[in-house]
This record gives structure tokens, sequence and C-alpha cells, in this order.
């Protein structure tokens, strides 16, 4: 495997950084296109690999004390965007983030979180801290100084902000319900919607609340405005947005369920940083109306599962309004996949988003398949073929 | 039922998988454990999101590997589903007695028909098939789950045999309403109503025969244990006319649950073939010469007691016998 974590010399991180800094004033432009809906020729894409997370990458590359030590953590990020950057001229905008799954915010709660051999960390679902509904009145904000995996995080991101010129980002953001999810399990937060709707009321409060304590605490360490945001999973968002969070679970979700218990939280958090981002995977085109209602929701970034059509008709429904990043993993037969994105999407807010991976391919029909595929010469390739049907539109 | 253009004629048996989905809560361990510690004479895989699900032995569970692999004593395997799908399947097929069935759990709230999608990979097709999809409803939740999630109805309409479970829970009202419910969902559903998922590992497992040598007489018989079921068992001389009886079987009420067969067809007289029918779900494939054994039909029928009209279906299955 070509990649390493050798820390970059001098002269690589010189060249980064001019490169860098180019591609930032490229990109805000772009962006202020983006969320101001205008007509533009192309759309900005980004073509780029699993550059923090281990999903989506070749374990084997992988290394071992990812999740141990700062150092090494920020040189892996730090040598394989700059291996990116240097071959590819898309509208990716570098950035460090402290990575440790999914489970930050509710390992802060209680969650007991697994590290499997070369897998993103996961929660344990057998140790859930809401056992009974009636612990849920136990719960309290977490102290970001103190509780679960938050003081490592914010020692990271001192640790990268005083050791690289890049931009760091907060840690991955799960959203009120997703973090919910995490504390309870899925069956028991269906059951107590429908039981003891006040108690779920109180749980997505203090749970929200939480959050949007983690997020100031972070942003206060790296320096980031409340209202500006480096990136939402890779999409550079800048001043157009102060946060973004997964809302991943919203796909399983009924319209009006999704509507009484989550749309108020997410709203929430969002107004809470001046506007944001959602993200999810899968196809939740049933709540549109939410989201034209949610406010401060300024863009959805989409893995759509080449459900492309489903994207469509939300983009239509959210038309002026709300930004569209429609994101997946690069399927194996991209060229299909790149002309019915590019045929069927209007590109007045919009940012096309193919994450490569050596090792996961898309199908058509959403199921991903084990591959192996090489990472240089594929992402390459798939760039450049992007590259050439927007030239051709 | 599918047209009969879709059994190819030389096709080989892959193993059979048979998905058990359902929402959290609504029985599936229940039911994995059961198949887990019943007598039913099979090497099975059973692959299972976590093995604190299921009731296996701390001492055994320290015998997992790497691989998340580890023996029982009934001579099954299990497996858990914490890594790739795909990659857990092939290593489980891949071991040095592999399974004759492999049970999946699907987790609670997955689409069983995404997951026999992702079975159907070219890494995977030839070699595992999905045999049925079993979905188990908890009928006291089942209608408030519904209203709350989307994808209570794509489990339920994904389904080969519904089991309607925890009936104890609920009263004829409200039976009424869920069984009205899943009518509109899942109008041609095999629906058996359970009490703690206890359902004939028959009507589960193509367990005994027709893969054992085993045969049964002809005529009719109760399933044990006191389940509401029946079996009929339908045998000929004769080769039998392909196409007729796949006509004959798309004909079936839904009453009737599950078909396994040993065929002796006209078209093909010397080369045995295997029939599996799981609700409306039916495969035929090709089996071994019939050589020195005496070629002949048998097929079972497995439905709701009293339901089996064994004179009509006598007669549409005679009527396929090559005279």
């Amino acid at each position: 495997m070509s990649w390493t974590t050798e820390p970059l010399t001098a002269e690589e991180r010189a060249e980064f950084k001019t490169l860098f800094e180019k591609r930032l004033r490229k990109v805000e432009a772009k962006t202020a296109d983006v969320f101001s809906f205008k007509k533009v020729e192309q759309p900005p894409y980004i073509v780029n690999s699993s550059l923090y997370w281990v999903f989506g990458l070749d374990p084997d590359t992988f290394p071992d004390a990812y999740f141990d030590d700062p150092a090494v953590m920020t040189t892996f990020q730090e040598r394989t965007y700059y291996d990116q950057v240097k071959e590819i001229d898309d509208d990716f905008v570098p950035y460090l983030v402290p990575w440790f799954g999914t489970i930050v915010a509710a390992s802060a709660f209680g969650c007991e979180i697994k590290y499997h051999p070369k897998q993103d960390p996961a929660a344990d679902p057998r140790y859930y801290p809401v056992q009974k509904p009636e612990d849920i009145k136990g719960l309290h904000v977490p102290d970001p100084q103190k509780d679960g995996l938050m003081p490592k995080v914010l020692d990271y991101l001192r640790y990268m902000r005083e050791n690289s010129f890049l931009p760091v980002g907060i840690t991955d953001f799960q959203g009120p319900l997703t973090t919910a999810n995490q504390l309870m399990g899925y069956d028991k937060l269906i059951y107590l919607m429908f039981d003891q709707p006040k108690l779920m009321h109180a749980l997505m409060d203090v749970v929200t609340e939480a959050l949007i304590v983690w997020i100031k605490a972070q942003k206060e360490v790296i320096g980031e405005p409340l209202d500006w945001c480096i990136s939402d999973q890779q999409v550079y968002t800048g001043k157009h947005a102060g946060i973004w969070f997964s809302d991943d679970d919203a796909v399983l979700m009924s319209p009006d369920t999704y509507k009484e218990f989550v749309v108020p939280y997410n709203s929430r958090i969002l107004q809470a940083f001046g506007g944001g981002c959602v993200h999810y995977c899968g196809n939740a085109t049933h709540h549109a109306e939410s989201f034209q209602n949610m406010e401060g929701l300024r863009a959805l970034n989409i893995y759509n599962l080449y459900d492309i059509p489903s994207v469509v008709e939300l983009q239509k429904k959210l038309a002026g309004q709300v930004a569209i990043f429609a994101c997946d993993f690069t399927p194996v037969e991209y060229g299909d996949y790149f002309d019915e994105l590019l045929s069927s999407l209007s590109y007045e807010g919009l940012v096309i988003d193919s994450q490569y991976s050596p090792v996961v391919g898309l199908l058509k029909g959403g199921k991903y398949n084990a591959i192996n595929r090489d990472l240089k010469s594929g992402r390459k390739a798939v760039y450049e073929d992007l590259k050439q049907r927007l030239e051709k539109r | 039922m599918a047209d009969t253009e879709e059994f190819p004629q030389t096709r080989t048996r892959a193993i059979p998988v048979t998905i058990i989905a359902g929402f959290l809560g609504a029985g599936k361990t229940t039911l994995l454990n059961r198949i887990l510690t019943a007598d039913h004479d099979r090497r099975l895989a059973v692959l299972v999101n976590d093995f604190g699900d299921v009731n296996i032995d701390a001492q055994i569970l320290d015998t997992a590997g790497v691989d998340g692999l580890i023996d029982l004593p009934n001579g099954c395997v299990c497996c858990t589903l914490a890594r790739d799908l795909v990659r857990v399947v092939q290593d489980v097929i891949a071991i040095d007695d592999p399974p004759e069935h492999i049970i999946l759990e699907a987790s609670g709230v997955s689409s069983p028909a995404d997951i026999e999608a992702i079975l159907d990979v070219p890494a995977l097709a030839s070699q595992v098939q999905v045999e049925a999809i079993i979905t188990l409803v908890d009928s006291e939740n089942i209608l408030r789950l519904a209203r709350a999630v989307m994808f209570a109805d794509k489990q339920v309409a994904a389904a080969d045999i519904l089991l309607v479970n925890k009936i104890d829970l609920v009263n004829e009202e409200e039976l009424a309403a869920v069984l009205a419910w899943i009518s509109q969902v899942a109008p041609n559903a095999r629906v058996i109503r359970t009490q703690f998922a206890q359902v004939p590992l028959d009507l589960l497992l193509d367990s005994a025969w027709p893969a054992r040598a085993g045969h049964p007489e002809p005529g009719e018989s109760e399933l044990g244990d006191g389940h509401d079921l029946q079996t009929w068992t339908f045998r000929a001389d004769r080769p039998l006319v392909r196409d007729c009886l796949m006509a004959a079987l798309s004909s079936l009420p839904a009453t009737v649950y599950r078909v396994k067969g040993i065929l002796y067809l006209e078209h093909d007289p010397t080369r045995r073939y295997v029939l599996q029918m799981i609700g409306e779900r039916t495969a035929l494939t090709a089996d071994r010469e019939w050589a020195e054994s005496e070629p002949g039909t048998q097929i079972v029928f497995i439905g709701q007691q009293g339901t089996l009209r064994t004179t009509d279906l006598e007669n549409s299955l005679g009527e396929c016998v090559n005279r």
C-alpha cells in the first residue's frame, strides 16, 4: 500500500500551505454561490477518500496508535490530505478532525466504548446508560472537561491547533435523535415516544442542551466562531453554517413522529449556531415538510445510496431554501452514476461529493460491496471522469 | 409463484439461508435460542447481532476466535455479525465442515429484503440462497411501531412467513386489528399466530427430510408440541410434468406454509429434483442422479390444521403425473 504516515517535510508543508490557501480562496467563492442558489455552470465537486475515519479505508494502512496519540492522528491526516490535494484539484478544503467514531457525546452520558482492532470506536449496545424510562430523570448535562471521551477530544483539538497550519474542525457530531438512540436503544426509544412522550421530550431536551454545551466547548478550543464552521463532513461551509450534525435515524422515523420529537430539538441546535447543515444516509424525502420548517437548516448532506431520484425530489421541494450536498461512496460503475446525477439535479444550491474508497464500492440499488481497487490511481480516475463530464455539460 | 422458466435445470443446491427479521422485542432471540438448543440433527450456522442476546454458555463464548465464530455442543456454529455481512458468510461457508443451513438474525431496524439483496452479490450468489424470510411481529406493539417508523411495514411485506407473536398479551379485538393491518401490508403472507415464538422447526428448517434419508409415509399427520399445524404427503411413482406441477403449486391457499419434496420429473427423468416452497417463494433445484435408487416423487405440505384440502390437492397433483 502506498499510503504512509511519515510526517510532512518542511518543503512538503510549505507546498501544502500554498496549495491550501489557493484552494480555500477558490472554494470560498464557490460556496457563496451555493448558499445564494446562484445559477452556475458547474457545481463545486469533491472526489476524496476517507481521510480520518476507518470505514472505507484499507484497515492495514491505518496506524495502530491512531486513537491513542494525537501526533499519530495529526500526522496521518496531514499526510493523506497532502497526498490528495497534490494530485486532485477539486473543491475539498482539508481540515483536521479528532476522530473517535460517532460516540463521543454518548460516552459522556455513560455509554461504554468498544475499540475493535482496525475499526472505528463504537458504543457497546449491551450497556445502555438508560435502561428504564425513569433513568432519564437522572441524566445531567455532561461536563466537557471531565466526562467520557470529551476531555480526550479537547486535548486532541488543542494538539492539532498548536501543531498544524490546517484548520481544525469539531469531532463527529451525532444529533439529538441519534444520541438519544445511543443512550437507550432504538426499541425502547420508539416505545418511549408513545408511552411516555413527556419523558421522551425530557430526554431530547437534556441531550440537546448537552450537545450545544459540547460544541461550544470545542469551538472555544479551536477558536472557531459560533456561526462559522469549517466543514460539513468534508464539504466546506465557512460563514454559511455554524454547525453540522448527523441525523441518520431520521430516515427510519415516520413524518409525524419526526416532526413532534426531533424537529424542535434540531432547530434549537441549528439556531444556537446561526444555522447549519444536517447529514443523513438514505432516503428522507418523507420529511420534506419538516426540513422546510426546520429553522436554521441551511443544507442537507445526503448520502443517497444511489437513490438519486429521492435527492432530485427533495431538491425540488427545498429549492432556494436548503442547499443539497449530494454525496455517496463512489460507485463501482461510477460513470453511470455521475451521468444520472448530473443530468437530473439542478446545479443551483448543489455540491457533489464522491467518497472514493479502495475497499468499499457502492452498487446500483444502494448496497455496498467489498472490493479491491487502487487508492491513488482509482481516485484520480474518478476525479478526471467527473471533471470531464462536468466540462462537457 | 415464479414462472417455471426461472428454475434452471442444472442448478446445484446452494446452502439455504433463513433470515429471521422483526423489530427489537418481537421474539427473534427467543426463536434463535430455540433453534440453537433444539435437537434438529442439522449442522447449522446461526449468525446473530450479538452473542449477548442468545443463551450461550460463557465458557463456550470464551472460545470465540477473532472471526467471531464459535462451535456449539450440538455441532452448530454461531457467529456475530459485528463485521461485514458478506465476509462473515464467506468465513462461515469456508470452514472445514460447512453448515447445511444458515440462520441469519436481521437487526431490528433493518429491511430483510435489503439483506437478501446483499447475499445476492456475485461473491456469494452461487454459494448461498435465501430460502425464507421469517418475520416476527410483536402483536402487542406492532401497530404503535408502524405509526412511528418507516420500516415496520417493509419487514412485514418482505416475509414469506409471518409469526404474529405474543398473542397471549392481546385480546381478540386487538389481535383482529393487527391481522387487519397485516392483510393490508402483506395480503399474501402466510400468517402463524404464536406465543413465545413457538413454531415447529420443520417450518423453518429443512429438517430430517428430504435432505436426509428418511421417507415419510403418504397421507396426513399432525406436527407435535400442540401446534395448530397439519402435514400431508403426496407420493407418485410415475414422473410429473414440471409446468403442470408449478401451476398447481401456484394456486395453493395462504394457509399452506411450506412445501418440500423430492421430485421425479418427466423432462429430466435421470436426475432427482429438490423442491422448496415457503410462502410464495419457490425453489426447484436439480440434485444428483437417481442412479441405483428407485425414482419417485414425494412432496410434503405443511399448513394450518384443518385447511389442507387433501382431496383437491391429490386431484390437482394427480393430473400432473405423466401416465
